[in-house]
């Protein structure tokens, strides 16, 4: 028996009131949407400021290249104001979202500000002018001080509040949006939706016959399917609740996909700097072969650092790689979770027995229900930042649009990455994960193997042209 | 009341068996917070069932069904 099930209560206890039950419906009912509207206030404030001849420059502020500790302390003292603006900002964005979804402010607050604190430090190295010649890229930074703190000290449950990793890199992808060219989008989307499609399927089915063949529940071998094949544990979270699953064989899923993808933030930028793929190509392969959104983020974000400090010895522009991540996973997977979802309920509940006596029926409306509601923000924050360049001449772009508008918004994104990198590190307890087992794990890395190699296949033969055109 | 109204009544939407607390989900399912969250849109209303250890939707069904205040 795994500790998922043993710490389960001998007997059931009394529920909650139906009164207090909450609704999950409505604009503000959940972090997708509070991403949203995050996001574009954000860019809606930016492009007042913008509009009016000021910018939010001052408030988005990020330390500068430093040689010394002593010039690295100047640069936070000097804009210590702007930082406590900075942490008042954020505080007071997610403060509000986090509160209205139910959730402790007086958990939060204290959390958020010892998170702000390690983001500044963690920012501050990765600008140290030796930084790239020893590895050390802000993803990285933050994410290997936060799982070793995580699996060596008991971190008190306070704590967990301010680290919410899905609503940082979900309020960051909004903001990604405001940087992407909508032209670009609608170029690129219908490629990374072939690749995906492609690779998706793959993988799903690749799982589930071999978990199958295993001996696995139908149910289970489903939700290790979707896992790997779509968007890691959000899908497992979906699916196990469309097929209907034992909440341990979700555990399993989820504990799979961590340790997958915590592997790939490392394996897949290594090995795209070995294999000297522009930074376009690699983002591609990271969107099709990662297994969650912000460990594909943490990647490819580390791996467009890598390309902005190799002098040139990686094609392509940094920023490419991100860019080409999201679109191949926002826009090529997580957005058909929905249907993923609804198809496998029709199909658990009306081709694979219930032993367990429960009546359930497939419900259209999940498709909707589950969509990842801040692809809708990453859509709108791009073509509300196309519509505002349509206006200016590609030189004054350049010259007055990207400095006081794009950059202001792109530095703010960089912190919800940053707070999620390192909410990513400190949330993964490899102990408290459930007991894997060995068939799931084969059926999971079968997943894994298949999913890399045509991956790779597509991003780097098939479609590199596609992908080089983001600015490869 | 009609038969079909007290099916429609006895689901797992009026269960006192169903837990949907999100911050309970999140405690339940181990790892769920590391790269997801129950506070996403991709659980929708799916909930636990504390009877049958697993993911319900609030239409679901079964014999082992209590309302909530009874």
């Amino acid at each position: 028996m795994s500790e998922v099930t043993r710490i389960l209560p001998a007997s059931a206890r009394p529920s909650e009131n139906a009164a207090v039950r909450q609704e999950r419906r409505g604009a503000f009912s959940n972090e997708d949407w509070w991403s949203v509207w995050i996001g574009l206030a954000v860019i809606v404030v930016a492009w007042a400021l913008f509009a009016n001849g000021s910018s939010l420059k001052w408030l988005a502020v990020a330390p500068a290249k430093w040689k010394t500790l002593a010039d690295a302390w100047q640069g936070i003292a000097t804009h210590a104001p702007n930082y406590l603006a900075l942490f008042a900002t954020f505080a007071l964005l997610f403060g509000t979202a986090l509160a209205l979804l139910g959730q402790s402010l007086s958990r939060f607050l204290p959390s958020f500000l010892i998170l702000f604190v390690a983001s500044l430090l963690i920012f501050t190295a990765s600008a140290w002018t030796e930084a790239a010649r020893y590895n050390l890229e802000a993803p990285l930074i933050a994410l290997v001080p936060g799982l070793l703190v995580s699996n060596t000290v008991a971190l008190p449950e306070w704590f967990q509040s301010g680290l919410r990793v899905e609503f940082y890199i979900k309020v960051g992808i909004v903001l990604l949006g405001a940087t992407l060219p909508l032209t670009l989008l609608v170029w690129a989307g219908p490629v990374a939706v072939g690749q995906a499609t492609i690779v998706s399927l793959a993988t799903f089915f690749v799982i589930f016959l071999t978990g199958k063949a295993l001996g696995l529940d139908k149910r289970f071998a489903a939700v290790l399917g979707v896992g790997g094949a779509v968007c890691g544990v959000s899908a497992s979270i979906a699916a196990g609740g469309a097929v209907r699953a034992k909440r341990e064989q979700t555990s399993v899923a989820i504990a799979l996909v961590v340790v997958w993808a915590i592997v790939m933030i490392f394996v897949l930028p290594f090995a795209s700097r070995a294999l000297g793929l522009s930074t376009a190509v690699a983002g591609a392969w990271i969107g099709t072969s990662e297994f969650a959104d912000a460990a594909g983020i943490a990647a490819a974000q580390a791996y467009g650092d890598v390309a902005r400090n190799a002098g040139g010895a990686i094609a392509g522009a940094p920023d490419a790689a991100v860019q080409a991540f999201t679109l191949m996973k926002v826009v090529g997977r997580d957005i058909w979770i929905g249907i993923w979802a609804f198809v496998l309920a029709w199909v658990a509940t009306t081709r694979w027995n219930s032993d367990d006596g429960v009546q359930a029926k497939a419900d259209a409306r999940e498709i909707w229900a589950r969509f990842p509601k801040f692809v809708i923000g990453f859509v709108l924050a791009s073509a509300l930042v196309t519509w505002i360049a349509s206006h200016y001449s590609l030189a004054d772009y350049r010259k007055v649009v990207t400095p006081d508008l794009v950059a202001p918004i792109s530095a703010l994104r960089t912190w919800a990455f940053t707070f999620c990198f390192l909410s990513i590190g400190l949330t993964t307890r490899l102990r408290s994960l459930a007991a894997i087992g060995w068939k799931p794990f084969v059926a999971f890395t079968a997943g894994v193997a298949v999913n890399i190699v045509i991956g790779y296949v597509l991003s780097v033969h098939v479609f590199a042209d596609y992908w080089n055109g983001l600015g490869g | 009341m009609s038969a079909v109204a007290d099916q429609r009544e006895a689901c797992c939407a009026h269960c006192r068996f169903r837990r949907e607390d999100r911050s309970e989900i999140e405690r339940r399912v181990p790892g769920m917070v590391s790269f997801g969250s129950a506070y996403g849109a991709s659980i929708a209303a799916s909930a636990l069932c504390e009877v049958h250890d697993a993911w319900v939707s609030p239409g679901d069904g079964c014999s082992r069904f209590r309302a909530v205040d009874a």
